[in-house]
């Protein structure tokens, strides 16, 4: 009885926090997933559009590519932001003196995307870079890489993997440190060497911390603007855009309310799906606790 | 009854919040419309932060002088775009805005969302130079007054021009004979980059149709030829062919900070903006007449002579704003002596016949210049990216910026913008197209 008095308080006090956390996300949800279906510049009364919205997400030439440069952007940090960081953090744990890689690989993290996209526009430059003087010592020739259409979204990447690489390698080797040392052992003296250790012991034993990394890593480049925006505004053309950025052309620069309302449903809705994993996941988890 | 107490407290606070939040905007509408005394205050829109101390002194001087004071709000461009459209259809709209002429005015009056200024300018248009009336006048109706207006012009740079002992050049051909050289001795030819952003990809286009044909240039704009025209297609195989000679700055140039550095330092030769990028230049540590002089580009043909493109930059005043009389009164005080010396002294622009040649010419020799050779070039033609539906500029803008690093593609960007303009202009009431 003194229990669920308990619970009810607690629900509660929860109570006002929740109503506006949920108003402040589904009012916004509902109306934007309306103004998918309607004609709206802002100076004129919207206009029904059906499903004309929706369609063009799928079907138009410069969104489907920055469809394919989203998926670019989700696979190359998954790769790079995330493979990456695991590998050097199991290096590290071999490794004396790993507090001073910790603090070079984390510094990068602590700047905004945004800084970060603005710093190595800079040095990437061949205009004066940081990077084509040691380039050109070795007998290079300085290239505008920022806007060769094939490879910058690629080069961005890079950026990205750079300012996101510390992050995620803190929490593998947080996790790596909370891996029991007995099964390792005992694989040893099983005669296992180090990659079957690694792949059939330590990786299932940080899956909760993998699963928390790769979460982040998908929801954040799924939503990658700033950097391709910052370094290049999504260009040349519209080559290395997002759909983000598609997000913000229609509905900024456009004035296309409508068509963008309907990319940032479509947004929301891969978000959702690609870290569907992630919540059934940690569903699954509290369910074997109880 | 204490958690009974808390949870009431938790409540409160939760109401307030949302209630400070909802209301808290009005608070700030509420303090800017405050009368003090016999001055009354009016709020004008800009989208320039970096002219954000200007603003704030030239809508004080206007309470000094007027009676009305401007309570300025500055954004950056984007968001202040957006807001702009939202606050235009309510009383929430400015009283005065800064804005673009040609069709971004356009759309705003054929949604009636600007106020009708002509009988302003019958009071005071006197004090502007002949001519501006009509460029901010559509179907017969003035709306706005110039803020700023600007000639698209040539930067040369007098050091790699003195190097070679050349002046600028009169014809076409002399042109690019320059270009050649200059590329022959290492130097980049045109400053027109990629950059950090995309919008300076109009440019050479723009440059290359006017003086290929100014009434091609003039019906494209309206709609009245396709983009697929071979007169079109001959202005891309002319850029093409200027990009296949390298006869840009690095395409990661940006135009802000890198173009002038090379302009200075004689590793560029050429820069082509509006007259404002003087401005631009000079924070650079440029000095005019001494490191850069301009030019009009020569015209490739006799149909392409006499033109020179401009953009002229307005103040409209919101219709449905609470404080829309006040903005037309505020329209006639920056009519006067006081308002244009004041713009003068802050930002060099000269709207009306206030300042004269002389001191022009004291101040800014190169923009003397520009002004004494504009009477050579009578058709003044508004710039592509006013010149044109928007929808139409953004998908050339894109399809031009692509080209600037992609120039085989030029075919297939022209029919990219065609295919645009076909959607686009029946939207304009243009349903011949």
């Amino acid at each position: 009885m003194k229990s669920s008095i308990k619970k009810g308080w607690s629900f509660l006090f929860l109570l006002p926090a929740a109503i506006l956390v949920l108003l402040a996300e589904l009012i916004p949800v509902i109306y934007t997933t309306y103004l998918g279906f309607m004609e709206w510049n802002l100076i004129q009364p919207p206009k029904w559009a059906g499903l004309a919205n929706y369609l063009k997400v799928f079907s138009t030439p410069e969104l489907l590519n920055a469809l394919k440069n989203t998926a670019y952007w989700v696979f190359g940090t998954i790769i790079f932001a995330v493979g990456f960081p695991l590998l050097i953090a199991a290096l590290l744990t071999r490794v004396k003196g790993k507090v001073i890689f910790k603090t070079i690989f984390f510094i990068p993290s602590t700047l905004s995307p945004t800084i970060a996209a603005i710093f190595w526009r800079r040095v990437l430059s061949s205009q004066q870079g940081a990077l084509y003087p040691i380039l050109e010592a070795i007998g290079l020739t300085a290239q505008p890489l920022l806007t060769i259409p094939q490879i910058n979204t690629f080069v961005m990447i890079g950026i990205w993997t750079w300012q996101y690489f510390g992050l995620n390698l803190i929490l593998f080797l947080v996790g790596l440190e909370t891996i029991p040392k007995e099964p390792v052992e005992a694989a040893m003296i099983d005669g296992a060497g180090p990659v079957q250790i690694f792949y059939r012991i330590i990786l299932p034993l940080l899956q909760p911390i993998m699963l928390l990394v790769m979460a982040n890593a998908v929801i954040n480049s799924i939503r990658m603007f700033d950097i391709p925006w910052i370094v290049i505004q999504g260009g040349p053309g519209r080559v290395s855009e997002t759909l983000a950025i598609s997000l913000y052309r229609e509905s900024f620069l456009l004035f296309r309310m409508g068509l963008g309302s309907a990319i940032a449903v479509v947004l929301s809705i891969i978000t959702l799906l690609a870290s569907y994993r992630y919540l059934a996941a940690m569903g699954g988890g509290k369910k074997k606790e109880r | 009854m204490k958690k009974y107490l808390l949870f009431l407290a938790a409540l409160i606070v939760a109401v307030s919040l949302v209630g400070g939040l909802a209301f808290a905007d009005s608070d700030k509408d509420e303090g800017k419309k405050e009368k003090k005394g016999k001055v009354q205050e009016m709020t004008l829109y800009h989208d320039n932060p970096e002219m954000a101390d200007f603003w704030v002194s030239f809508g004080e001087a206007s309470g000094e002088d007027a009676g009305i004071k401007a309570i300025t709000v500055d954004l950056e461009t984007s968001v202040y775009m957006t807001r702009i459209k939202v606050d235009l259809t309510t009383d929430r709209a400015p009283a005065v805005f800064k804005w673009w002429f040609g069709y971004p005015a356009y759309e705003l009056v054929t949604a009636d969302l600007l106020m009708d200024l002509s009988g302003v300018w019958d009071e005071v248009g006197h004090n502007f130079p002949e001519g501006v009336q009509d460029a901010l006048t559509i179907e017969g109706v003035t709306y706005a007054f110039p803020f700023l207006t600007a000639y698209w012009v040539w930067f040369y740079s007098k050091p790699v021009y003195d190097k070679f002992n050349l002046e600028p050049p009169e014809t076409w051909d002399e042109f690019m004979d320059q270009l050649a050289l200059f590329k022959k001795n290492g130097i980049s030819g045109i400053g027109n980059t990629i950059g950090a952003s995309n919008w300076t990809s109009f440019i050479i286009p723009m440059e290359i149709l006017i003086r290929l044909d100014v009434d091609l240039y003039l019906d494209l704009m309206a709609g009245k030829i396709h983009w697929t025209d071979p007169r079109v297609v001959e202005m891309m195989e002319i850029w093409k062919d200027m990009l296949d000679e390298g006869y840009f700055a690095p395409m990661d140039a940006t135009y802000s900070e890198d173009i002038p550095r090379m302009i200075k330092e004689g590793s560029l030769a050429f820069a082509p903006y509006g007259d404002w990028y003087g401005g631009i230049m000079q924070d650079q540590g440029l000095v005019p007449d001494v490191d850069y002089g301009v030019f009009i580009l020569p015209a490739i043909n006799p149909e392409g002579e006499g033109a020179v493109a401009f953009e002229i930059s307005p103040l409209c005043v919101g219709k449905n704003s609470k404080e829309a009389e006040l903005g037309k009164e505020w329209m006639k005080w920056y009519a006067t002596e006081h308002a244009a010396q004041l713009l003068w002294e802050g930002r060099r622009f000269s709207n009306t016949v206030h300042i004269s040649p002389e001191v022009i010419a004291e101040d800014d020799p190169i923009l003397a210049q520009i002004i004494g050779m504009l009477d050579d070039y009578p058709r003044k033609l508004i710039r592509l990216w006013e010149a044109t539906p928007v929808e139409i500029k953004q998908q050339a803008v894109d399809a031009w910026n692509t080209m600037m690093v992609e120039p085989e593609r030029y075919i297939e960007l022209l029919e990219s913008i065609e295919k645009v303009a076909v959607e686009t202009w029946p939207n304009y009431g243009v349903t011949n197209y």
